[in-house]
């Protein structure tokens, strides 16, 4: 359609002729600058940008379809006149850096596909777009149109589970951007790098999700203790949240928390990552395959081994999926939900197997309304995640035993409590764990209340005995690959079973 | 097109390009780094995009003329090669639903092999795009001259775009090499064939232990029953002994097993020693629930399990069950297995009574837990058939469950709860391992050679 917006900057001089619209030439300036993202001629100023018909197009399809697209070279390749159509992955991310804003698409006056291309002859959309209306910028109405537009597509019933996962996601995930944002404010010195974070964000499923992308190798322990804590203090608010967890007693909530934990701190580094090659960490940090050389000698033996298998047997199907959000938070839940967690009393279990089935039929139900043809395998997929993520977990968590019990590493306080199995079963529950649990919920409804400061003042307080230095943290741990500890880990292994028994 | 030429204000256009290929004078447009009509431009996508290779019947100097364009197709693409298209501007296909079927077969294993070529890059997947290039190639202006067309420095090349080079008479498709026709013997057993054939060892491995551990061996020749063969009524109790010789068994079972299973002779050696591991953990430890569940339907009071050979121990205390031996005592047998034969009971056996589990779902799961146990370990070649295995038991169970429910909502709620049951057995597997390794390590009984020899796989 050549709807043309009204640009500020380009007026109009020639007037619309409607009995020439097929006269090209007429409608446009001659003036006018080539397309800015590919430098073919422009026929106006299309979402925020100068682009030619092309462009505009393919921008809005993107958008509109919520494509997802990969480069197969790296991620460099030429956009121009001639060769825009080779990779659009390229050409979409050249569409956002130029500043084409996912804002300004109408929705409802856009549909992709018309169903006759004759409506555009008609005088009316002419007349329509001749006068210049109010344009509503606001990304959280456009989110929700979005939303709506998919709501309108699944089963009610099963749109309310999602919905209610979708909508405790996206607060957690503007917690973990507001406390990072702010960080990122304190190390630049400025607050002028709010802005430009904001304009360098890129187009994602729901804006709270939206980050810079990463832009250092994690170094320190420092980073992997930090991101630890962050994520599992937002797990524990995330978990109060699923319905049947805050009816349980107090054992059985640690009981679930503890079998959580692990697999929470591989799954959200992961759904974050865009390929193969590297796992994105909260904190704009990332680790490649071969992280070796940063971390100090010891650390890097915990983490260089397990990164590979996340990539390779977590990432790698994600992202051959093209796992969607939803599928992604139905996903965490029914981890969380673990019926057989060891423990758990017997009355929990009925509970949590309820809950567990009713986001399995949510998830299915979900599945077959997008793509039906695909629903057996793809569902099937996406659950085959679960046990390879639990015999992950078995890793991290047998290497940050072996660490606290040989004391090669202090191993930090609140990881240790959430991760690690209590030597003496029968003692009393971890005292902040207890603490975060009985507190009421601290992420606000609307953005970030006055009281969110003091909030995470009390939360970072609550974890004691912590120091950066000697810290080590085993967020991404791997079993030891050197054979003179091998030894050592079976000596563990049976030291384990004599404390059991 | 008229009234653009007779603007003054676009003097600077170029006129338009004939086509560098077929030369028609009124077809010139930009295409894959280079000019020519839409008819080219759409022969040389499909070229590349199905992986056709044509050869030239003649001398390889056909005339190629938009009036004779279509005599000689190998040619032609040779042609497009140096008029400049670059087969990288070709997108991947995007549908598989046109692909003509001569085609479709070839095409799937390329893209098998492809996925994992291209591991370090993410494969884009299937997406529905209505508005093909073609339809936005037609509102571009002509293109620029090739000599106007800028360097594409930054492409790389992309070297599993690459048709496969091999001699053969076949003028358009060529046969696949021999490692693909190991790949095309998997896929040609579906989803419902690949489940009965499972099923079908599962009950063959019942009638078995029907044969050697019980007295009415006779009931698996006269009726092909299949069903757990064991009586519940006064069995006898389990000791580390019968351990070894139903272990030895069912390691022989296993055996069998890796021998008939599609897929297996495909397999190198490291290869078929780590997927008979699977399958022994697979029969010798999900097979013991099995046979509990079905000689138990409903737990007791005092939980009990009962092993492959038919013998039976209590849970909870072993007070049935693990009497002294001369090679371990009593007070040792509880120390090692006690903790982990209730959190067996516990996590993997009150399921399945849970669910009412049948016999085909029963051999879905161990299937599914053979393939996905020792997956990270697998060679990339032996994830490709883990994978159509697993494709092909998750729609061979939908199936299944189509015929026996017909509703979407149990469908979906039992394949999530048996897939999701696999983290279970995978931590008990875990366990038992851990358990082995100590036994070993401080000699507190004797593992057999095949035992010794799985754990330093």
């Amino acid at each position: 359609m050549d709807y043309f917006l009204d640009a500020s900057k380009h007026i109009q001089l020639n007037q619309i002729d409607e009995e020439s619209s097929d006269d090209f030439m007429d409608l446009v300036d001659p003036l006018a600058e080539p397309c800015a993202v590919c430098g073919d001629k422009s026929t106006g100023t299309h979402y925020g940008v100068i682009s030619c018909n092309g462009c505009k197009g393919f921008f809005r399809r993107t958008v509109l379809r919520d494509q997802k697209f990969t480069c197969r070279f790296n991620k460099r390749c030429v956009i121009d006149k001639n060769f825009r159509c080779a990779c659009r992955y390229c050409r979409f991310q050249k569409c956002v850096q130029v500043g084409m804003k996912r804002e300004a698409i109408q929705f409802e006056r856009d549909p992709v596909g018309s169903p006759t291309s004759g409506a555009s002859l008609n005088g009316t959309p002419f007349k329509k777009d001749r006068s210049p209306g109010y344009e509503n910028g606001n990304s959280n109405g456009v989110g929700s149109n979005g939303m709506g537009q998919e709501n309108m597509r699944t089963v009610p019933q099963s749109s309310s589970v999602i919905d209610a996962l979708m909508e405790m996601e996206a607060r957690v995930n503007q917690e973990m951007c507001n406390r990072y944002r702010r960080s990122q404010i304190f190390a630049n010195g400025s607050g002028g790098s709010n802005g430009n974070d904001t304009d360098i964000q890129q187009g994602s499923d729901s804006g709270a999700s939206a980050f810079a992308p990463p832009n250092r190798p994690c170094t320190t322990e420092v980073d992997l203790n930090e991101i630890s804590r962050t994520t599992l203090l937002l797990m524990v608010e995330w978990a109060k949240t699923i319905n049947p967890f805050m009816d349980l007693s107090m054992e059985d909530k640690i009981i679930l928390l503890k079998n959580y934990a692990p697999q929470h701190l591989i799954l959200m580094p992961a759904f974050r990552s865009p390929d193969t090659t590297r796992v994105c960490l909260f904190n704009n940090t990332y680790m490649t395959r071969d992280n070796n050389t940063d971390l100090n000698g010891f650390a890097a033996f915990k983490t260089s081994n397990i990164t590979p298998r996340v990539l390779d047997e977590i990432v790698w199907p994600m992202r051959q999926l093209q796992m969607r959000e939803q599928e992604f938070v139905c996903l965490k839940a029914l981890a969380f939900l673990h019926p057989e967690a060891k423990g758990l009393s017997n009355s929990s279990q009925i509970m949590i197997r309820d809950a567990r089935n009713r986001v399995l039929k949510a998830l299915y139900a979900f599945i077959l309304d997008q793509m039906p043809d695909d629903a057996p395998t793809r569902y099937g997929n996406i659950l085959l995640l679960a046990p390879a993520l639990k015999a992950l977990t078995q890793l991290l968590i047998e290497n940050m035993t072996l660490t606290k019990f040989f004391g090669l590493a202090e191993v930090d306080s609140l990881l240790s409590e959430f991760i690690l199995d209590d030597i003496n079963d029968h003692s009393t529950a971890p005292v902040s764990l207890q603490q975060h649990l009985s507190s009421p919920t601290t992420l606000p409804t609307n953005g970030v209340s006055p009281l969110n400061p003091a909030g995470s003042v009390g939360s970072v307080s609550s974890v004691s005995g912590i120091t950066p230095t000697g810290m080590l943290s085993a967020t991404l741990a791997a079993p030891l690959a050197i054979h003179p500890l091998q030894s050592q880990d079976s000596i563990l292994n049976s030291e384990q079973n004599n404390h059991m028994l | 097109m008229k009234q653009e030429r007779s603007s003054g204000g676009y003097s600077g256009i170029p006129p338009t390009s004939k086509c560098l290929v077929c030369e028609h004078p009124d077809g010139g447009s930009a295409h894959f780094g280079s000019t020519s009509c839409l008819a080219c431009a759409a022969f040389f996508r499909r070229t590349v995009s199905l992986n056709i290779q044509f050869q030239c019947k003649k001398d390889k100097n056909c005339v190629i003329f938009h009036e004779l364009r279509m005599i000689c197709r190998a040619c032609r693409f040779d042609k497009c090669v140096k008029a400049g298209m670059r087969r990288e501007c070709v997108q991947k296909r995007r549908s598989n639903k046109k692909i003509p079927k001569k085609h479709m077969n070839m095409l799937r294993e390329d893209q098998i092999k492809m996925e994992y070529d291209e591991c370090k890059f993410e494969c884009s997947g299937d997406q529905t795009d209505d508005n093909s290039p073609l339809s936005i190639e037609k509102k571009s202006p002509p293109g620029l001259l090739p000599n106007d067309s800028p360097m594409m420095a930054d492409f790389k090349f992309d070297p599993s775009d690459i048709p496969s080079t091999s001699g053969g008479s076949t003028q358009r498709l060529e046969r696949s090499p021999s490692p693909k026709l190991a790949e095309s013997k998997i896929l040609s057993m579906n989803g419902e064939e690949l489940l009965r054939f499972y099923v079908d060892q599962l009950k063959n491995s019942m009638d078995r232990r029907r044969m050697i551990f019980t007295d009415t061996a006779l009931l698996a020749v006269i009726d092909d029953r299949g069903d757990v063969p064991f009586d519940a009524t006064e069995p006898p109790p389990h000791s580390l002994k019968r351990q070894y010789e139903s272990q030895r068994f069912d390691n022989l079972l296993a055996f069998d097993f890796c021998k008939c299973c599609p897929g297996f002779d495909f397999l190198s050696r490291v290869e078929k020693a780590i997927f008979f591991r699977s399958c022994s953990l697979a029969y010798c430890l999900l097979d013991i629930a099995w046979i509990t569940v079905q000689a138990y339907p409903e737990e007791a009071a005092e939980p009990v399990l009962m092993y492959t050979d038919g013998s039976v121990c209590t849970v909870n205390n072993l007070s049935y069950g693990w009497d002294d031996e001369e090679d371990i005592c009593a007070h040792d047998k509880k120390k090692l297995f006690l903790g982990f034969l209730g959190r067996f009971n516990d996590a993997i056996c009150r399921p399945i009574r849970n669910l009412k589990m049948t016999h085909v779902e029963f051999a879905a799961l161990k299937a599914l837990c053979i393939w996905k146990l020792g997956y990270c370990e697998f060679t990339p070649s032996m994830k490709v058939i883990g994978k159509e295995h697993e494709e092909a038991l998750l729609n061979g169970l939908h199936n299944y469950y189509d015929d026996l429910y017909g509703n979407p909502d149990e469908t979906g709620m039992r394949i999530g709860n048996l897939i999701l049951l696999m983290g279970t057995v995978f931590e008990m597997n875990q366990l038992i391992m851990e358990t082995y390794k100590s036994a070993e390590l401080f000699e507190l009984f004797k593992l057999d050679a095949l035992s010794k020899s799985l754990l330093t796989l």
